[in-house]
């Protein structure tokens, strides 16, 4: 009965939900090259983290610049929990969840009194000192990083896939289930707290709110979601380093999906995410003879989207001026809030 | 008994003491206009009642409680509402969505918040601007807006900081007419203002606060016939009551 009203209610998210997810389920149906999957497989879960970001930076506001550590995390409690106790990924990815929690809780303790870009540097340090300490510290790998490929072990249980078609839609599940997390926290008590912070920390206090405990939640659950896109992506790429794992780029990535996508939305660290994921892998690889091009040209479309559409891409279905351009696109999926 | 008591209020920041030994009491129920002339402290005594900062020495009472070492939000949980003198509006959110914001610290869900704030918003006169973000209001609405967000948490006293300030006749009259409005339905009302039109015809009681430190307090009457008020606040031989 509640669930029944609840749904009356969100008609139009469910909508949305449905036309994205078919969209994306049935892409594989187009090319099942290698690397065409792949790079679905490394787009959802770029989603997945920037949905998780989106909960402290989106809604809450407050820009962190070192989500790379939790994801870090996430990645290497996976990997060393299924090359020391063979336990899979269905159960650490959780465990990993949990310990990303707790860090942001003790990392956020200091650090959420600081407002606006004192926080954002702060992040960036702190990810540094865990890049740091992740490099030598030798008994999780060091510099050499975890190599934990599983032949023994049914793919089902490690989640590593020869094929990656099944593990595209696991993580297709994943985050389906954050994007209606995402929605929950949108539409409930918490976000419009989070989001009466992001607009003036000092009126919401005196409407009542408590800002320090809010900011916390929201770090946590951010930190949780970004652990758990970052146990997938250890399985994913089934070799991990603190140098691909933890660099400043990463953090940075994280951000970048969001703001290009449409910071504070439900769907715009889903389209980032996509649009980010496949320029950036695309134009590695055309451009593999000339090292750096990829970047260049990752850059000036960056520019290009922040001078055109400041709101993010997914203005592009909500803003009115531009809606009338696409207007016979109206129902083609991902509109925003 | 008083439902708000300062006493002995002492504010510093550094050297300059912006409040000094400020003690008086509003009645549950009354509306106690506090009037000084420009720097005298009147916005640094309201925000130390309303704990956005800490009082250097002395203690407010509260509906009962000592609420001196309340941080702002436990103040306001506890039944005390504000608003700014600059409109602290929640910029990108809509006018219900920011009355919602107030509204969900006595509802939790958000369907039944909104539609307190719904509620509150008609009572302030705000309806027609609901789906409006709050950027695109003029001063007065940004006010009424504070006023309404305030108002939709149930506050047993509101604090109102130059709510008049800005405001044409027109517009004058009607803020009168909300402020008795709110008083009539239960609210004490606190209240910082410089139009002494205003003061004198809604306030049963007038702090008058000069230099930091409390001057008198008394009727509008008292106060504004009282020859030491006239000289302090609005200058030698000017007539008050105009």
């Amino acid at each position: 009965m509640r669930l029944k009203s609840v749904l009356a209610s969100e008609k139009g998210f469910v909508r949305q939900v449905v036309i994205v997810m078919v969209i994306l389920a049935l892409i594989p149906a187009i090319s099942r090259g290698e690397f065409f999957v792949s790079t679905l497989c490394l787009s959802v879960i770029w989603a997945i983290m920037g949905i998780g970001w989106n909960v402290i930076g989106g809604y809450a506001g407050q820009v962190s610049n070192g989500h790379a550590m939790f994801f870090a995390v996430g990645a290497y409690v996976g990997a060393w929990g299924l090359k020391a106790f063979h336990m899979t990924p269905w159960i650490t990815m959780w465990i990993g969840a949990a310990l990303c929690m707790l860090l942001a809780f003790i990392v956020g303790w200091p650090l959420l009194r600081l407002r606006g870009h004192y926080f954002a540097i702060s992040t960036m340090a702190i990810v540094e000192c865990v890049r740091i300490i992740c490099t030598n510290w030798d008994l999780i790998g060091g510099a050499t990083g975890v190599s934990f490929f599983e032949k023994e072990m049914s793919p089902f249980y490690t989640l590593q896939f020869q094929n990656r078609v099944p593990f595209y839609y696991i993580c297709l599940a994943f985050m389906l289930a954050f994007i209606i997390i995402s929605r929950v926290i949108q539409q409930s008590k918490f976000g419009y707290y989070c989001r009466a912070i992001k607009a003036n920390q000092d009126s919401a206090e005196s409407a009542g709110v408590n800002s320090t405990s809010y900011k916390r939640w929201a770090y946590m659950i951010s930190a949780a979601i970004v652990g758990i896109g970052g146990a997938l992506y250890a399985q994913y790429i089934q070799y991990i380093d603190p140098v691909s794992l933890l660099p400043l780029s990463n953090s940075m990535l994280i951000v970048l999906i969001v703001v290009m996508g449409g910071i504070g939305t439900i769907w715009g660290p889903v389209l980032g995410a996509f649009i980010m994921t496949f320029i950036n892998q695309y134009a590695r690889a055309l451009f593999n003879q000339l090292s750096g091009l990829n970047l260049f040209i990752y850059g000036v479309l960056c520019l290009i989207i922040v001078l055109f559409l400041p709101k993010g891409l997914i203005s592009i279905f909500t803003n009115d001026k531009v809606k009338g351009v696409f207007k016979k696109n109206k129902e083609s999926g991902k509109e925003a809030e | 008994m008083a439902l708000l008591e300062i006493k002995n209020a002492t504010k510093a920041f550094g050297g300059l003491k912006a409040n000094e030994d400020v003690t008086f009491d509003v009645e549950a129920g009354s509306i106690v206009g506090v009037v000084g002339p420009n720097g005298a402290g009147k916005t640094t005594l309201f925000n130390s009642i309303s704990r956005t900062h800490d009082l250097t020495s002395g203690q407010i009472i509260f509906d009962g409680k000592d609420i001196t070492k309340y941080k702002a939000y436990q103040a306001c949980a506890h039944g005390m509402g504000r608003t700014y003198q600059i409109p602290q509006a929640l910029e990108d959110m809509t006018v219900l969505e920011n009355i919602t914001v107030g509204a969900l610290l006595k509802h939790s869900k958000v369907f039944d918040a909104m539609e307190k704030a719904k509620e509150v918003s008609e009572f302030c006169g705000l309806t027609e601007l609901n789906g409006k973000l709050a950027s695109g209001l003029n001063v007065m609405q940004k006010k009424r807006l504070e006023i309404a967000r305030a108002l939709a948490g149930e506050p047993k006293i509101l604090l109102l900081d130059e709510t008049m300030a800005g405001l044409n006749g027109v517009e004058r009259d009607e803020a009168i007419e909300l402020i008795r409005r709110i008083n009539k339905s239960g609210v004490t009302i606190l209240m910082i203002e410089h139009v002494m039109k205003v003061v004198m015809s809604v306030s049963d009681k007038v702090v008058v606060i000069v230099s930091g430190k409390k001057l008198m307090e008394g009727s509008p009457e008292e106060v504004t016939t009282h020859p030491e008020v006239i000289n302090a606040y609005l200058g030698g031989g000017h007539n008050a009551g105009r």
